[in-house]
């Protein structure tokens, strides 16, 4: 990587030099991403990944892809995580069920997701369950907070299963384990920090 | 993933005027012209400048702070702290230290060094 554009999560920016760990948190920019753009890989992507690979146990996307026809819900596709969640499980082979507003279908449409529901409609949770046989027993909540906190657990098919969640909550079903992750757990100098900010906005 | 291109970064908005247009950002989020998630940069920052002796965290931590009472529930307050977290620049390793080094594309910016490495900054520099 040597003088070669890069990105990473060290801990402290605001600062003309900053040190990050060698194997943790940088990454090459593609030729082809702005550095604005090339701001995001961050922590969306690599919550996407945590959410994917550590709470969900998908196989590594150095282990090949997963069964076929596996589904899975990542709620809030429109999101930044949502984005970045729905292009990886796509890349996974996973049959990709979304929700957002009915603006967003086509972009989530072209980041590979295969169904789309509006989370507005007030039977979306249904139609999640409908859709995927009452079987779905993987969900990312990618908004975590308000009715989600309800509708993602519920959206899992009658034997329950696991959702990772981006803002902690308690799960409303004892068949659903809810677990949650962000990349800041990554960097754990500045956790208490994000900890805190976290109690903030969730007030 | 990156390299090939099969995983596209998600729509960017840029505010201009550095760091100003975080408020601007977030005013324009706050008037509903946009889902505060859609949005994965709402400002440049370019140069930001932390109080003589302000531990580099504690900096980052206030303004996170700002950011989320200001936004108030909004995930999109995650998005701007983790902008406030991120930097991007020419990396290049010092394999004594086993560490990396981020030189920040603007020679504008202060000298501010991470608190917890400040006994190293002076090799690496």
């Amino acid at each position: 990587m040597l003088n070669q554009t890069a990105a990473g999560v060290p801990n402290g920016t605001y600062a003309e030099y900053v040190v990050s760990g060698a194997q943790l948190g940088v990454v090459h920019v593609p030729d082809t991403w702005s550095f604005e753009e090339a701001a995001q890989l961050g922590i969306a992507p690599l919550t996407a990944l945590q959410c994917l690979h550590q709470t969900l146990e998908l196989p590594s996307p150095f282990d090949g892809k997963p069964s076929p026809q596996r589904d899975i819900l990542i709620w809030g596709g429109s999101s930044s995580v949502g984005q970045y969640a729905i292009q990886i499980a796509h890349l996974y082979g996973l049959r990709v069920f979304t929700t957002a507003s009915p603006k967003n279908f086509e972009l989530v449409k072209g980041l590979g997701a295969d169904e789309v529901f509006d989370y507005r409609d007030a039977e979306v949770v249904e139609k999640v369950r409908a859709a995927t046989g009452n079987a779905l027993d993987i969900a990312i909540d990618c908004v975590s907070e308000g009715k989600t906190t309800e509708q993602v657990p519920a959206a899992l098919g009658d034997k329950g299963g696991k959702v990772a969640i981006i803002l902690p909550y308690q799960s409303p079903r004892p068949d659903v384990s809810v677990t949650f992750t962000l990349a800041y757990e990554l960097i754990q100098p500045v956790r208490s920090s994000v900890q805190r900010f976290s109690s903030l906005i969730t007030l | 993933m990156l390299a090939t291109g099969k995983v596209k970064p998600n729509p960017v908005r840029l505010q201009p005027n550095g760091i100003a247009g975080v408020k601007e950002g977030l005013e324009f989020m706050a008037a509903g012209k946009v889902s505060p998630t859609e949005v994965a940069s709402i400002a440049h920052i370019d140069v930001v400048y932390c109080p003589t002796g302000q531990r580099t965290e504690d900096n980052v931590s206030y303004f996170g702070y700002a950011c989320a009472l200001s936004v108030k529930k909004t995930n999109c307050a995650l998005e701007i702290l983790s902008l406030l977290y991120f930097v991007i620049g020419t990396c290049w390793f010092n394999d004594e230290l086993e560490v990396c080094k981020l030189k920040l594309r603007t020679q504008k910016t202060l000298v501010c060094v991470p608190f917890r490495h400040e006994a190293k900054i002076g090799h690496l520099c």
